[in-house]
């Protein structure tokens, strides 16, 4: 484990070197990451403006969603997105046995080649909504609710990791899925609606299978209320179901996958 | 003609081979007109005072999941890669302009799309009830004439995004910065007629209304004859400066340009 963390740091600095090579392309993308936010505080905005609630979810609440939308979006266009669009390519061509030969994890190898240093702006505007909306609901949460909320920015992630993975993963499994890549992100836009805008199978949908609503939902509610043990617990045995089911799916793959003798 | 034919059958043959990639595009961008939609519904059932009825939002969204598809582009990534590749090299030595190869390409795509679209469009206009708009003729064809043209300026402007890879080292970040303002000033995340009123002023400016939103405007028959005509008037000076931009691009570009071994 350590040595995966050594390693993890390694590649850590070597993405902030190639991020600061470009440096006038790595501050426009941090302007382009800030636009995205103020982007997600337009639309919010405009469906506000027109009635007291979104779903279930007043408008504190529905901005300390956007909050923590924006907070993961960290791991998932910094880190996921950098990596793993280039999985499919890897697959395709055939170059992935580059990484299969490494006397490293081969999931843990894919999954941590690149980290995009100018997505971390997020994590100011992400905190900026998030304490903006408890102000707006006039609470305070304790130190419990806020250690509770950053323990569950964990397994939240690793769900994301987990479905966002298996999507990629599919790409061992069809001739050319260059784009599925794409896929997970787009529906990360889904978690941060209320799932009570969704017809009632893609509800059940959504907080089970593909559990894309509980994503940032119950990391955000944990601010504004009190989770229950049982929708806890359910959250994280979720969380390590997906993982093993998604690292299952790789493995499984790559049986099928054949190199272009590189 | 022949040359546009052939290439067209070729981009087609190409995008036929690995239809995968093709549906997954069509996903991704049905995904949030269709959340769009399903948000604007949970709206329209609280007390609001939203400035479009539910049947014109679904008549609004249904039609921009054609219009959207229409007046997309992806050539700005390809060629801004391929200008820094060098591999714009034998376009230099064609008989035929390098635009019409891209115009082919783009179209054959869009028509795959369309394909995979409709049973899609199908399924949603039951869901949500569409209703036909009830349009004069002339209104059709204004819709019609003003549906190609912003398909012409959306390609043109993204064509010469591409192009500014001859001066940029990574143009990535101003295309995505593009993304962003068209996003909220096209109408694609949001009807203009829901956002603040100096949004909508800034729009009646910039190049994007006349991309996707005008034509929709017509669909929901929310203009006048004197906001149509002056909405064309304006489509077709986009249209104008937008075909001279690339013209300029191209023929600096060009001049600027030298690759190795081709």
């Amino acid at each position: 484990m350590t040595r995966l963390l050594k390693l993890y740091l390694h590649f850590l600095k070597l993405a902030w070197m190639r991020s600061l090579e470009y440096r006038v392309n790595f501050m426009t993308w941090m302007v382009v990451d800030t636009g995205w936010s103020f982007l997600d505080m337009i639309f919010f905005s405009a469906l506000i403006n027109f009635t007291q609630v979104i779903g279930t979810w007043n408008r504190g609440q529905a901005l300390v969603v956007i909050g923590v939308f924006r907070l993961l979006v960290i791991p998932v266009w910094g880190w996921m997105f950098s990596s793993f669009s280039k999985i499919p390519r890897l697959i395709s061509e055939g170059k992935l046995d580059l990484l299969l030969g490494k006397p490293v994890d081969n999931q843990f190898l894919v999954s941590v080649q690149d980290f995009s240093f100018s997505i971390l702006p997020s994590l100011v505007t992400g905190s900026v909504f998030t304490v903006y909306g408890l102000y707006l609901l006039r609470i305070v949460p304790s130190f419990w609710q806020i250690l509770l909320f950053l323990w569950l920015l964990i397994p939240s992630t690793l769900l994301m990791y987990s479905l966002y993975f298996g999507s990629v993963a599919l790409s061992l499994y069809f001739d050319r899925l260059d784009n599925i890549y794409h896929i997970f992100p787009t529906l990360y836009d889904v978690g941060k609606y209320p799932a009570g805008i969704y017809p009632v199978f893609l509800q059940r949908i959504f907080t089970t299978v593909l559990p894309l609503s509980l994503m940032i939902i119950v990391p955000a509610e944990s601010l504004f209320s009190s989770p229950s043990i049982t929708n806890l617990l359910l959250f994280h045995s979720s969380a390590l179901i997906l993982f093993f089911l998604s690292r299952r799916l790789w493995f499984q793959g790559l049986r099928r996958y054949s190199s272009a003798s590189s | 003609m022949k040359k546009a034919l052939a290439y067209f059958r070729v981009s087609l043959t190409d995008a036929l081979e690995y239809r995968g990639d093709i549906i997954l595009y069509v996903l991704s961008g049905v995904a949030l007109p269709v959340t769009s939609l399903l948000l604007w519904n949970a709206v329209s059932f609280s007390e609001s005072s939203s400035p479009l009825s539910p049947p014109e939002l679904v008549r609004y969204y249904i039609f921009l999941l054609f219009v959207g598809t229409w007046v997309s582009s992806w050539t700005s990534y390809f060629l801004s890669r391929d200008i820094r590749l060098g591999k714009i090299s034998p376009w230099l030595v064609k008989p035929a302009p390098f635009l019409l190869y891209q115009a082919s390409n783009n179209i054959s795509e869009k028509m795959l799309k369309t394909v995979y679209l409709t049973p899609i469009a199908f399924l949603l206009s039951f869901i949500f009830k569409f209703t036909w708009p009830s349009l004069s003729p002339s209104k059709w064809l204004l819709f019609g004439l003003t549906f190609i043209l912003a398909a012409v300026i959306f390609f043109l402007i993204d064509i010469c995004l591409g192009l500014l890879a001859f001066w940029l080292d990574d143009s990535s970040a101003v295309r995505e910065f593009y993304s962003i303002l068209n996003l909220i000033f096209s109408g694609r995340l949001l009807p203009l007629y829901t956002l603040p009123l100096i949004i909508q002023n800034i729009s009646f400016f910039l190049p994007f209304r006349y991309t996707l939103s005008l034509p929709l405007e017509i669909i929901l028959d929310k203009l006048s004859s004197m906001q149509l005509i002056q909405g064309l008037i304006i489509q077709i000076i986009f249209l104008i400066i937008s075909f001279c931009l690339y013209k300029f691009l191209w023929s600096r570009g060009v001049r600027k340009y030298s690759a190795s071994g081709h």
